[in-house]
C-alpha cells in the first residue's frame, strides 16, 4: 500500500508542477519545487500514520495537497513551530525526517511561506487569500470620471473660415438633420408635433446682404 | 412637444423644459440657440482636427459655443435627448 501511495504522490507532484508551469526534476532527483503546498489533515486508515502522501488534487490541479494523518501533522507542527523550511537543509528536522518521511521523499524541499501554529485539523496555505472586490463591503474602485466632450474643442482656436454659402449649406443640413431626429423622437414619444414651413422672409435678408 | 420652423427659426416646445429657439444668423455665420434651461448661446461652425494623421476632410465638425467650448450637439443631446453625432459632412478648412 505504501508503494502505491508513493506512486500516486509522485504522479500528483508532477501533475501539479506541470499545471503551474514550474520546473520539476525527474522523480529520482527531486530537489526543489516551488508549488503551493496545502497540508490537509485527513484520516486515512489505509495509510500508515508516519507517512506523507502527495496526491494530485481533483478540484484544484494547480495545488498539490499533502495529506497526512492527524498524528503526523501534530508532529510536524511540534517539530517546526515557526516555519517549514526546505527539509533538505533543515538540520533541526531530523526528528521529522526520521519519523514522518520516507527516504524517497526526503530530497523534496517544501517551501511553505506561512506555517503558523495549528490547533486541530485546519487548512493552512502559502497562498494569501485575496478577497478584494469580491464582497460588497470590499473596496469598490470608482470608474474614472468621464471628461466632458467639450474639452476636445477647447483647443480649437476659432470658427472655421467658411463662405456664406458653405455656412448655409452646413447650417441647413444641421437643422434638417435636427428636425429629422426630432421627428423620430416624436414618433417614439407620440407627444410631439412637427410642422415645417419654408418662410420666404429669409430670402430678402440674403438679397439685402448681397 | 411641438416643433415649428419658420423664417429660418426653429421653435421647439419641449415640456417640461420649455421652449427652445434655434435660428441661423448668416451675418456672422452662427447658429443661435435659446434654451429655457441654460439660456442663450451663439454657436460657430468649427472643424475639429483629429490629429495630423487624419485624412483631410474626415475631421469632425460641430457648432461650438466658443465662450465655453460646448457644442450644440452636446446641448441637444443633454437637454432634448437627440443624438446628432456626425449628421453631415463637414466643410474642409479653407486654409488647408
Amino acid at each position: 500500500m505504501q508503494g502505491e501511495a508513493w506512486e500516486k504522490a509522485d504522479a500528483g507532484l508532477k501533475m501539479g508542477a506541470s499545471k503551474r508551469k514550474c520546473g520539476v526534476a525527474p522523480s529520482s532527483d527531486l530537489n526543489h519545487f516551488n508549488c503551493n503546498i496545502r497540508l490537509i489533515p485527513a484520516h486515512k486508515p489505509s495509510i500508515p500514520s508516519q507517512s506523507i502522501v502527495l496526491q494530485p488534487s481533483h478540484s484544484f490541479y494547480d495545488t498539490i495537497y499533502a495529506i497526512m494523518t492527524r498524528g503526523a501533522l501534530s508532529k510536524l507542527v511540534r517539530g517546526s513551530r515557526t516555519s517549514i523550511r526546505p527539509l533538505a537543509s533543515q538540520s533541526s528536522s531530523a526528528a521529522i525526517r526520521a519519523s514522518m518521511l520516507r527516504p524517497a521523499i526526503l530530497p523534496i524541499a517544501m517551501h511553505v511561506s506561512r506555517a503558523s501554529s495549528i490547533q486541530g485539523p485546519r487548512f493552512f496555505s502559502s497562498t494569501r487569500p485575496s478577497l478584494k472586490g469580491l464582497s460588497p463591503e470590499s473596496e469598490n474602485p470608482q470608474p474614472t470620471p468621464r471628461e466632458p466632450e467639450h474639452n476636445v474643442t477647447e483647443s480649437v482656436s476659432g470658427p472655421a473660415d467658411i463662405t456664406i454659402e458653405q455656412f448655409h449649406e452646413v447650417a441647413d443640413a444641421y437643422l434638417e438633420a435636427l428636425i429629422e431626429k426630432l421627428e423620430e423622437l416624436q414618433e417614439e414619444t407620440e407627444e410631439v408635433d412637427v410642422e415645417y414651413s419654408v418662410c420666404p422672409l429669409f430670402f430678402p435678408m440674403l438679397l439685402w446682404r448681397n | 412637444m411641438r416643433i415649428f420652423l419658420q423664417a429660418g427659426v426653429l421653435t421647439l416646445s419641449f415640456p417640461p423644459n420649455g421652449t427652445y429657439v434655434i435660428n441661423k444668423q448668416p451675418p456672422n455665420k452662427q447658429i443661435w440657440l435659446s434654451s429655457p434651461k441654460t439660456g442663450p448661446k451663439r454657436y460657430d461652425y468649427v472643424v475639429l482636427s483629429e490629429g495630423q494623421d487624419a485624412k483631410e476632410g474626415t475631421g469632425k465638425a460641430d457648432w461650438v459655443y466658443l465662450r465655453d467650448g460646448s457644442t450644440l450637439t452636446e446641448l441637444l443631446h443633454t437637454e432634448v435627448g437627440v443624438d446628432m453625432e456626425q449628421p453631415y459632412a463637414p466643410v474642409p478648412h479653407q486654409g488647408d
